[in-house]
């Protein structure tokens, strides 16, 4: 039976055994080579469509993991063939994984959500409403060379050079104040992250992410070191989430 | 398409789903690519996306009037 992949852990970090995942079925470990194992359950056939409900499921598991020791959070909606099937994929590449929990290791993922000034709103940029995900890096003009086909194929070619030249002009000061409120947060919580991550959602959405890797007793000061930062400059406008499992900081040591 | 589960009450409750989402369907390990199944449904991501700027902006408008940071749960 096909199996789905929730977390990878160091060996002896046991899922309880009232703990479900997806589909409510029991989670178990499968352990691999090296100081690797993973938190997986069965996937019943015809488990449906994504939903709300499966992603909550399975953070719901990786949050479990999280409270016995920070795992490796897999990403949503990654199944495998069998447990045997699994274990190829992760011996395969025992000395990255390993390296990866220990980067992780004793901490967790705090997210700044940092909106920007200047913000037309998302109904004024529909493009930007099913543009690409997330990247890693601040992204706020990603959307204009797609723009830019129908709107030649217009042939309104001068008003759409003007409106072309003015979402570049506001792309660049977005992306030029996004820096400098990047810049203030690292200040702000300089010596409390080991790591830090930035990504956009989507280029309209005039905000973007901050997540930094917190060692798990630094969580509070950290919560300290944004709320004193906020007000100390009322026109900064940030919301805290967290702890989370460290996703952002989840990639495989060397790809 | 996506369930219709996605019913959240209050808009702080939306930015948390917004928050989760964007976590766990764009970050997070990915041990081998071909084997990833449909339940990673882009569709999921557009209204994940979709219900966290709704809410951002309405609680862009409340904390300004306000004055004060809404920090979400844990």
């Amino acid at each position: 039976m096909a199996i789905y992949l929730y977390c990878l852990t160091e060996p002896g970090c046991e899922p309880p055994a009232e703990l479900r995942g997806l589909a409510g079925e029991a989670v178990r470990v499968v352990a691999a080579a090296g100081r690797v194992a993973a938190w997986v359950s069965d996937l019943p056939e015809g488990l449906g469509p994504a939903t709300a409900e499966l992603a909550r499921a399975h953070d719901r598991v990786v949050r479990a993991a999280l409270a016995h020791e920070t795992p490796l959070p897999a990403r949503f909606g990654q199944s495998f063939a069998s447990d045997a099937a699994l274990r190829r994929e992760l011996d395969s590449r025992t000395a990255a994984l390993e390296r990866s929990l220990g980067r992780v290791r004793g901490g967790v993922e705090m997210t700044v959500r940092v909106l920007l000034s200047g913000a037309s709103g998302p109904e004024t940029t529909g493009a930007g409403r099913s543009g690409p995900r997330a990247r890693e890096g601040v992204h706020t003009q990603g959307e204009v060379e797609t723009a830019g086909a129908a709107g030649v194929a217009g042939g309104a070619g001068r008003a759409y050079m003007a409106r072309l030249r003015e979402r570049q002009r506001e792309s660049a000061e977005l992306k030029r104040e996004a820096e400098f409120l990047q810049a203030r947060v690292a200040r702000a919580v300089d010596g409390l992250a080991r790591e830090e991550v930035c990504s956009s959602v989507m280029p309209g959405a005039h905000s973007f992410s901050l997540s930094h890797l917190v060692a798990r007793e630094a969580v509070g000061e950290y919560r300290l070191a944004v709320d004193s930062l906020v007000k100390s400059d009322p026109s900064l406008r940030m919301l805290v989430s967290g702890p989370w499992a460290p996703y952002s900081f989840a990639r495989i040591a060397g790809e | 398409m996506v369930g219709d589960d996605i019913e959240p009450v209050s808009d702080e409750e939306r930015l948390v789903l917004g928050e989760l989402l964007n976590h766990v369907l764009d970050k997070g390990v990915v041990i081998a690519g071909d084997v990833t199944i449909s339940v990673a449904d882009i569709d999921l991501i557009r209204v994940g996306l979709s219900l966290y700027l709704t809410s951002v902006e309405t609680l862009e408008r409340s904390s300004s009037s306000r004055g004060d940071l809404p920090v979400l749960p844990d």
